[in-house]
């Protein structure tokens, strides 16, 4: 590719001789004698015209001349007219159309506002031409018309119009869209604390789930309501309450401890594997887990495990005297499952009922929390 | 400068004027560079003839190319099965 020599193709008789004469000036490159009076050789790129004429002068006849190599590629290229010409054109079409701006960009908002924005933009923009726009204008244009818009930068970045905006939070109050602080719980109202808003209780009420406990305004010496967001700290002694019975004579189902075990090896949906072991139980509990063996999706293969657990029903009979702590823990366990963080338990205790056997114990919490919002 | 011919002239015990007419070396039957040549006779793809003082000579084998020539030197390349001097 970097050697630039030119090969030429020779017709005529006794080229030896013309050989000759052209090496004592003109290194000779790769002859090869194709007929008899055919051939063809390389020269230097710098000799070939020469080289050309010599061989003219004596008689032969050129037939092909072709060039290669780095020089004369560039050479070639810089007499290719045409495509220097497109290459001017292209280079001044891109400099005429990198003075415009061809695209908006809108950043910082959400969709259906990027579009507003855009819209606004394209119509107010005085011309596509870079230098034409100001991009201060445009700042405030945008500014003076959208409320959103916080704080705002426009930019020209290459054919692109970026606009950044951030947008504006308006506070709760302007918002005006205020909600009531209502009690989550049943319960006796102990100590308020209001910040803002308008009190529907008082301390020592008593309060069920869903009552209004602060109204989401306030009113002034005129009579006026103003809105507000409902804000206040209100403790209640809050009761949960759990019940467990318990019967001294049931019938219980309970499993033996005997399992069988059931395997298929599936492929999608078609069984590959299976052991087909008899279940021999005549009552008995079915679990199904299913684990895929491999992690890819070519052989999607999984492992289908049932397991079969036989049971038994047997008569109980359990004197409640004998698990009576036990029972009591039990309800109390499940109403501490409603405790929740920075509630504190002011009161525990139990009632028990019974009847005809069956003991009903219940268990109450007593807890202080704070209801308010 | 170390030249390749003198070397090897120096090793023997002759008159160097008598060893100056022409060189010929023989690369492996591929490759045949001389120096001394004075023309080229016969180029073809089975021999290649060329002048040097008092004689000539001659190549033979297959596909054989005139990979480089100059005024007194010259380069074949191909399959080289026999060389002979007039």
């Amino acid at each position: 590719m970097f050697k630039n020599r030119s090969k030429l193709k020779v017709k005529g008789l006794n080229q030896e001789r013309a050989l000759n004469e052209i090496s004592k000036n003109v290194k000779v490159y790769n002859y090869r004698r194709q007929e008899q009076n055919l051939s063809e050789f390389e020269v230097d790129f710098k000799h070939a015209k020469s080289v050309e004429v010599h061989l003219e002068n004596k008689g032969f006849e050129v037939l092909m001349v072709a060039h290669r190599g780095l020089f004369y590629s560039t050479k070639n290229l810089l007499k290719s007219y045409g495509i220097i010409a497109g290459l001017i054109i292209v280079l001044a079409f891109y400099l005429l159309q990198y003075n415009f701006v061809l695209k908006v960009e809108v950043w910082g908002a959400e969709n259906g506002q990027i579009e507003t924005i855009k819209d606004f933009v394209e119509e107010n923009l005085p011309s596509h031409f870079k230098s034409k726009i100001s991009t201060e204008d445009l700042e405030l244009d945008i500014r003076n018309n959208f409320d959103f818009v916080s704080s705002i930068s426009v930019a020209i970045i290459g054919q692109s119009l970026v606009i950044n905006i951030n947008q504006a939070v308006l506070p709760n109050e302007m918002e005006g869209d205020f909600q009531p602080i209502v009690s989550s719980y049943d319960g006796l109202i102990t100590k308020i604390n209001l910040v803002q808003g308008t009190l529907n209780v008082n301390e020592g009420d008593i309060v069920r789930k869903g009552d209004v406990l602060v109204y989401p305004y306030t009113t002034d010496s005129d009579g006026e309501r103003h809105a507000v967001e409902a804000k206040a700290e209100i403790l209640a002694n809050v009761w949960i309450n759990e019940t467990v019975t318990h019967y001294d004579y049931r019938i219980e189902r309970v499993r033996t401890g005997k399992t069988i075990i059931k395997n298929q090896v599936c492929l999608g949906g078609l069984v590959i594997y299976e052991n087909k072991t008899e279940v021999e139980f005549t009552d008995y509990d079915v679990e199904n887990t299913a684990r895929e063996l491999t992690k890819n999706l070519i052989l999607p293969f999984t492992l289908n495990r049932t397991i079969y657990y036989e049971v038994e029903t047997k008569e109980v009979t359990e004197n409640f005297e004998d698990v009576k702590d036990e029972i009591i823990e039990k309800a109390r366990a499940k109403a501490l499952i409603f405790l929740e963080e920075n509630d504190i338990i002011i009161e525990e205790n139990y009632t028990l009922n019974e009847a005809g056997g069956c003991h009903v114990v219940n268990f109450l919490l007593t807890i202080s929390k704070n209801i308010g919002g | 400068m170390f030249n390749f011919f003198d070397e090897i002239k120096s090793k023997v015990n002759l008159d160097h004027n008598l060893l100056n007419d022409y060189n010929i070396i023989n690369i492996s039957g591929k490759l045949l560079y001389v120096e001394g040549h004075q023309g080229v006779t016969i180029i073809t793809k089975e021999m290649v003839a060329f002048k040097i003082k008092k004689g000539r000579v001659v190549v033979e084998g297959q596909d054989i190319i005139l990979n480089e020539l100059t005024e007194n030197t010259l380069l074949l390349q191909g399959k080289i099965t026999k060389m002979e001097i007039f």
